[in-house]
């Protein structure tokens, strides 16, 4: 028997524990202010700069923006470069939007030989001058590149002309540092980018696991040319089978980048096209960078993982769900992929912008249904994420007729959420960025994540019509179940560039598989292991969501500085600048003090310097050969 | 925190000393110290020595001719052997001990024994320990001040004279070091008598401290020179002390050895370089030593009557060998005898020169003890000894030649060079050579050793004073009382004969002490100072009488320096030169302070003979102490105390702080140097060497086949911008690099030479505008490690997947 008292007891015991555990869940739900989103802002900061070669006038495209504003820019000091080469070129859009990004000014010109003759009527010398083998005849410009190096100048062959060319023109080779040309044509086995170079350290692209024959895309047939004394090779194709019983395999091994010293001068070579590639940015950072005894340039710091179509309020698909997992669409989207996506985010220690979309099919029976609106915010809010608007457009709906069915659901749904952040996909960018002022749904918009579409800035910004206001584009850099090595080799680029990726996990794919690979078990598996291993090296770099890179662009966009080394101190001086990051790769030395602003280790000698203060003193102390003992 | 080179070297020979003593004097003492209370400090401290040596050498030897050679076995052996011995010797009751450990163990384990007690049980134990050790130090303090003091000096002026090199010049200071490098840091491998067999008893030392104690081989032949030294010296002034009678005597011969100007410098700078001829020496006088204190403690034996009865009792029984084998390995007089044969047999294994000189000290040890030597109860004794110390020295060195080694180019260079002399003894026999002939042969084998000595034999010592020794004599400047001495001779003797001979001898002496040897205020003292080899004999035969050891070992150090007296003349004599003059001089000075203290000691002891035995020890120590001081107070008032030297390293002083730092720094493996030096052996253990003469031949023609490559993550390149003398000068000897050196012709790349004079200053003005321009395409890359006004080191990093070709146009390649 028990007693009363024992009862009475057990029972306040119960009572206790149950309100105990009860409670916390109650006031979270009930305090949660999930419909609010944390990084929306009223104020938005305008971007100042819209003179930059970069950045367009607003009513022109992008892309287009930046061959209208063609133009020549220099201020008269060194902070310039010329190019060399057809003006419409893919070069010349790479180097443009390097320049934009590093406050380059630049100017175009023909020839060599005409800036030559530019120099001699006393034009200030450029920091590097830039040649573009497709559209400058180099055979023809031989001595004039000879003088521009006996003067000191920095040369970057952005490309080469065909090998048989090389072969034949000795003096050209040898500026070129070029020993011998042994093929015109072969098909290395891959890639080997060394260390040093690029941030994230060496890499070898080839294949040799079953598994990466899928991660191959790169090109891999390049011209033979073996490097002379006074070179320095940063990429080289892998003949490793081919050259097995040479000893010096590695000394033939056909370069792809590389550079030559003449005099003072330093040359720059790309034995490929990756120049004309928006990862160009990262490679002429690479190679300013050892131009000098120190780097320093502006950086976005900014890591985003956007998960795009997530989720999807419809329960569309329902049959393949059930066959698949057994379950109904809404179920596996918060059952089974949340918490994996949750487990990711915690264990990459990630920041999510998920892109809702109500529904895919606006013409079939499945109508969405917002009762899992309300758990998604929460899961959001808890997990320091953030909710976009996706605009991906479904079979036969226009994007007028989504937005129209879509601002009916969001009002009913959580309707005080304010949605700054849309995705685009690219076929509907330029419609997305008309309409983006005259729907009240995203009338809080501030940024629109896209695909990445090669001739449209990877950064930019528009002013949209009707609120005035300036809107950032944040290009996605890559889809993070798919890596491959061109993927790693951008992302490589892209973060020693502008400390910047944007991943995109597509979930339109689970919901409608098209392959078993679209199984989520597979497509998670992948993103996982992709995510721990190539992002690892750029752990330093903050995690964001799409609204705070896109205050960081904003920010990054309207900055300038300049910096100067004397001895062992760098100064820096940054104007119009809120939060700026810059990035500072040093040779064999590393930072004893600082003032002015904070730094954290990328890798070795490079560092990313959070700024604080306008003006910042940075010293330097040499950390390889130092003596221990010394003399006398 | 960085510390300087000079405070580095310090500590590098603080452990050096710590280490050697621990190993070659501390175990000994630990394992045999109750066996040998009842002995002399000096006399224990000099077994202990011979005994450490001993056993490292063989243990050595016997690890690397089985392959087994390794820091681990090293220990072990030295360890295992040692603390059996002990306990059997002492008659350590092991199981006892253990069990009272053991139980100790337990009740500790067990809770009954608090650790704090069992602490306090054990930190008992070692104060007892180290409290003995102390009152022991205390009492020698207390009991012998005087000598304490003296020694003190002694010491601290072999510092200042020996050490203070050391600190100043880093580098090696004799060109065979790099060879002996290179020996030794084969043995790493188990691969002894690497260039052919060859004594090397020396190598075993230094292999052993490098892979007990983990000095670097390059750091041990940098600094050992000075341990080697102030043992040598330390050998001599125990022999001195046990020899004499009176306690001081031994510090007017440590007096003029190591303090007073007296001696050639050529007799003491070799002392500034790690070389196994010096250490050698080491060997001579324990050998000697042994040698008396045998013949003195058998006669005692033999005295006794009992002992010779048991003998016969013992010969008659049935277990007849062992018995007469137990009665003789108990006798004091077989300690020395097994001390002899360890110290001879020592002599041989580390440099053969030295058992010469030893062999020498015996021969006039078998005429001064002949009225013993030639009895049958000595004479087997020393004859089994001798021969036994022989086959100990070359057992490991035939079984090495059987298995098929050849012997090494020094030792076929040593024998031509006896052969040599003694068949131009032989050819001469009609003629007896002009002292003119005599410099000849001397410098002919001189530079024959010295074109040996560039393939690593027995090489050019660095500083060498030009105007010495057999130089001098090439000179033909041979002083007026040489000329003299031949008139002196009685009229009508051919000019074969004895007397001719014995005269020419006798000038050839006076001249090659003052020339070779001596320094004397007048030249005409060494005359004296070869009367005075008579005067000891006079005395010892003065003293067989009275006291027969005694005068015996008078009369073995007169004949002694009488036979090297002639070996430094031998040709005057028309005897075969066994050593070189320059070599002979070295030893004839080492035991030159032998003489003063045996004179001066035997003299007070004849004053003091009718005396008590107590005023007789008291007076004589009174009196050698004043001659001591008188010694000083002259030497110090007649301007003759020596002046500090300098014997330069062949190395520059930059180029050691800097292969010290990379090995300091650099991960092992992962570096090469580019230099002129040695560096391939100095730093082998840890990264690699390039010679600078294939780097620059390998670019000298410009070309699209050229390519110089060094496969290490990091290189280093040791540049003189005054290029040092590398043994030859020239007639542009300490000018800069310069453009006019790069634009000479780049000299042929036929070894050593390439380094030497004027070519050394090419190679350096090529290599130094060779770094300006590879500097220029690589500023990032290149950086200075090291810059002086004399030197400058560039270090460049390279990537190990696509190494730099360091062949560039420097300006100065040919088209």
């Amino acid at each position: 028997m028990v007693s009363r008292r024992n009862f009475f007891g057990i029972l306040v015991m119960m009572a206790v524990l149950l309100f105990m555990f009860q409670f916390s869940s109650v006031i979270k739900e009930n305090e949660s202010d999930y419909n609010i989103n944390a990084y929306g802002t009223d104020e938005v900061m305008p971007i100042r700069r819209g003179e930059l070669v970069l950045h367009g006038d607003g009513a022109a495209a992008w892309g287009d923006a930046l061959q209208d504003t063609a133009a020549e820019e220099t201020d008269g000091g060194d902070d310039f470069v010329v190019f060399c080469g057809s003006a419409e070129g893919a070069v010349c859009r790479v180097v443009k939007e390097w320049c934009g990004y590093t406050k380059r000014g630049m100017v175009v010109c023909d020839s060599p030989a005409e800036y030559v003759s530019r120099l001699e009527a006393g034009e200030p010398l450029p920091q590097v001058l830039l040649v573009d083998s497709q559209g400058v005849n180099l055979a023809d410009h031989v001595q004039a590149l000879y003088d521009l190096t006996d003067m000191g100048i920095t040369l970057v062959f952005c490309n080469l002309p065909d090998a048989s060319v090389i072969a034949g023109e000795g003096r050209l080779r040898k500026l070129l540092g070029i020993q011998q040309v042994l093929e015109e044509q072969v098909e290395v086995e891959g890639i080997h980018l060394f260390a040093g170079f690029l941030l994230g350290g060496e890499a070898r692209y080839i294949v040799e696991r079953q598994e990466d024959e899928k991660r191959q895309d790169l090109e891999l047939t390049v011209p033979w040319y073996v490097t002379a004394g006074g070179t320095k090779t940063y990429m080289a194709g892998i003949l490793d089978e081919l050259l097995k019983d040479n000893e010096a395999k590695n000394e033939y091994a056909p370069a792809i980048v590389w550079r030559n010293g003449y005099g003072d001068s330093k040359i720059f070579v790309v034995n490929g096209d990756y120049l004309s590639r928006v990862e160009g940015i990262g490679i002429l950072d690479g190679m300013m960078y050892e131009a000098q005894s120190y780097s320093l340039y502006p950086v976005v710091n900014a890591q985003n993982v956007v998960v795009t179509n997530y989720p999807e309020f419809a329960g569309e698909n329902e049959e393949v769900m059930r066959t698949l997992y057994s379950r109904r669409t809404e179920a596996v989207q918060r059952d089974i992929c949340w918490p994996d996506i949750a487990t990711l985010v915690e264990k990459n220690n990630l920041k999510l912008t998920c892109m809702f979309t109500p529904q895919y099919q606006y013409f079939d029976e499945s109508e969405p249904s917002g009762e899992d609106m309300v758990f998604y915010l929460q899961q959001l809010r808890e997990a320091d994420a953030e909710a976009g608007i996706s605009l991906a457009l479904g079979e036969g709906v226009s994007l007028w007729e989504k937005l129209e069915r879509d601002e009916a659901f969001f009002s009913s749904f959580a309707g005080d959420y304010r949605y700054s952040t849309v995705y685009a996909e690219a076929d509907t960018l330029s419609q997305t960025r008309e309409i983006l002022g005259d729907v009240p749904l995203l009338k809080d918009v501030r940024t629109i994540a896209c695909d990445y579409e090669f001739g449209r800035p990877l950064l930019s910004w528009y002013e949209a019509p009707g609120t005035k206001r300036a809107v950032t584009m944040q290009s996605i850099t890559s889809d993070v179940s798919t890596h491959t090595y061109s993927d790693d080799f951008f992302v490589r680029s892209l973060e020693t560039a502008l400390g910047y990726s944007n991943v995109k996990i597509e979930m339109h794919n689970v919901v409608w598989p098209r392959s078993e690979e679209d199984r989520w078990e597979k497509m998670y598996d992948n993103i996982s292991s992709n995510l721990n291993t190539f992002w690892r090296a750029f752990a330093v770099f903050s995690r964001t969501t799409l609204t705070e890179s896109d205050e960081r662009i904003r920010n990054f966009l309207n900055l300038d500085y300049e910096d100067e080394r004397e001895g062992d101190v760098i100064s820096l001086r940054v104007w119009d600048a809120g939060e700026s990051w810059f990035l500072l790769r040093v040779h064999g030395e590393e930072i004893v003090s600082i003032s002015g602003a904070e730094y954290e280790e990328v890798e070795s000698g490079s560092y990313l310097l959070y700024v604080t203060e306008e003006n910042v003193e940075i010293g330097l102390r040499r950390i390889r050969g130092q003596l221990k003992y010394l003399y006398p | 925190m960085p510390i300087s080179m000079t405070t580095l070297t310090l500590l590098q020979m603080a452990g050096l000393f710590c280490a050697y003593l621990f190993v070659m004097v501390g175990i000994p003492a630990w394992v045999f110290g109750r066996k040998l209370v009842g002995h002399r400090l000096h006399e224990r401290f000099m077994i202990y020595l011979m005994v450490g040596n001993f056993y490292c050498m063989n243990l050595v030897l016997l690890l690397q001719l089985m392959k087994l050679s390794h820091p681990a076995t090293l220990i072990l052996g030295t360890l295992i052997p040692a603390v059996w011995v002990r306990i059997v010797i002492n008659k350590i009751p092991v199981r006892q001990l253990a069990e009272v450990y053991i139980r100790d163990l337990r009740r500790l384990a067990g809770g009954q024994l608090g650790l704090k007690s069992f602490c306090y049980k054990v930190g008992r134990a070692l104060r007892r320990a180290l409290m003995r050790v102390l009152r022991r130090i205390g009492w020698l303090l207390c009991h012998r001040t005087v000598d304490f003091l003296l020694t003190t000096l002694i010491l601290a002026a072999l510092c200042w004279f020996y050490g203070s090199n050391i600190l100043s010049d880093f580098g090696y200071k004799a060109s065979d070091v790099p060879v002996h490098n290179y020996w030794i840091n084969a043995m790493n491998d188990n691969n002894i008598f690497v260039a052919g067999v060859y004594p090397h008893g020396f190598h075993c030392i230094i292999y052993y401290l490098h892979g007990v104690f983990g000095f670097d081989t390059y750091v041990l032949l940098r600094i050992f020179a000075f341990l080697e030294t102030v043992m040598i010296h330390l050998v001599l002034l125990c022999f001195m002390r046990l020899c004499c009678k009176t306690r001081y005597a031994a510090y007017i011969g440590m007096l003029f050895y190591v303090v007073s100007d007296f001696c050639r410098i050529n007799t003491y700078q070799r002392f500034d370089a790690t070389l196994p001829q010096e250490y050698g020496m080491m060997f001579i006088l324990p050998a000697i030593y042994f040698g008396f204190a045998f013949f003195k403690t058998r006669r005692e034996e033999l005295l006794l009557p009992e002992d010779s009865d048991q003998i016969s009792q013992k010969l008659k029984g049935r277990r007849k060998f062992k018995g007469t084998f137990r009665n003789v390995t108990g006798r004091k007089s077989f300690l020395y005898l097994v001390g002899f044969a360890m110290s001879f047999a020592m002599t041989l294994m580390v440099h053969f020169y030295g058992t010469m000189v030893a062999g020498i000290f015996c021969v006039a040890m078998a005429l001064g003890y002949c009225f013993w030597f030639f009895r049958k109860k000595y004479f087997w004794n020393v004859v089994i000894t001798c021969g036994i110390s022989v086959m100990v020295a070359v057992l490991p060195m035939a079984v090495a030649f059987i298995g098929g080694r050849p012997l090494e180019g020094s030792l076929r260079w040593g024998m031509s060079i006896i052969t040599n002399s003694a068949k131009d003894a032989e050819a001469q026999n009609g003629k007896i050579p002009e002292i003119g002939d005599l410099d000849e042969e001397v410098v002919g084998s001189g530079e024959k050793e010295n074109d040996l000595g560039a393939e690593g034999q027995e090489g050019e010592f660095a500083g060498e004073e030009p105007g010495t020794g057999s130089d001098l004599l090439s000179e033909g400047s041979v002083p007026e009382e040489t000329e003299e001495a031949p008139e002196d001779a009685p009229e009508g003797e051919g000019q074969n004969g004895l007397l001719q001979r014995l005269r020419n001898g006798w000038s050839s002496i006076y001249f090659g002490l003052n020339t070779l040897v001596l320094k004397l205020p007048d030249m005409s003292m060494a005359y004296w100072v070869m009367y005075s080899f008579f005067g000891l004999i006079l005395l010892g035969i003065v003293f067989l009488k009275l006291r027969p050891s005694y005068g015996a070992m008078l009369i073995t150090t007169g004949l002694h320096h009488l036979f090297m007296c002639v070996m430094l003349a031998a040709y005057a004599f028309g005897l075969p030169a066994l050593m070189d003059g320059n070599r002979t001089s070295i030893y004839l000075a080492y035991t030159l302070p032998l003489v003063v203290s045996f004179l001066v000691d035997a003299v007070v002891s004849l004053l003091f003979l009718p005396a008590k035995e107590r005023v007789g020890t008291y007076g004589g120590n009174v009196i050698s102490f004043l001659f001591v001081g008188a010694l000083a107070v002259y030497l110090w008032l007649g301007n003759q105390v020596r002046a500090t030297h300098r014997s330069p390293g062949q190395e520059m002083n930059e180029a050691i702080t800097c292969l010290a730092n990379i090995i300091r720094t650099e991960k092992d493996y992962t570096w090469t140097i580019c230099s002129a030096n040695d560096e391939t052996q100095m730093g082998f253990d840890h990264g690699y060497h390039y010679e600078i003469s294939s780097f620059l031949e390998g670019m000298e023609f410009l070309g699209d086949v050229n390519m110089v490559r060094i496969p290490t993550q990091v290189v280093y390149f040791f540049i003189e911008k005054v290029p040092l003398d590398y043994y030859v000068s020239y007639w542009g000897s300490g000018q800069e690099i310069s453009e006019e050196g790069a634009s000479r012709a780049l000299p042929p790349n036929w070894g050593i030479s390439m380094y030497q004079g004027e070519k050394r200053w090419i190679c350096m003005s090529r290599m130094y505008y060779w770094a300006q321009e590879f500097g220029r395409l690589y500023p990032n890359e290149m950086q200075v490690y090291l810059e002086t006004d004399q030197f400058v080191c560039y270090r460049v990093e390279q990537n190990m997947y696509k190494l730099f070709n360091f062949a560039i146009d420097y300006g100065y390649n040919v088209e």
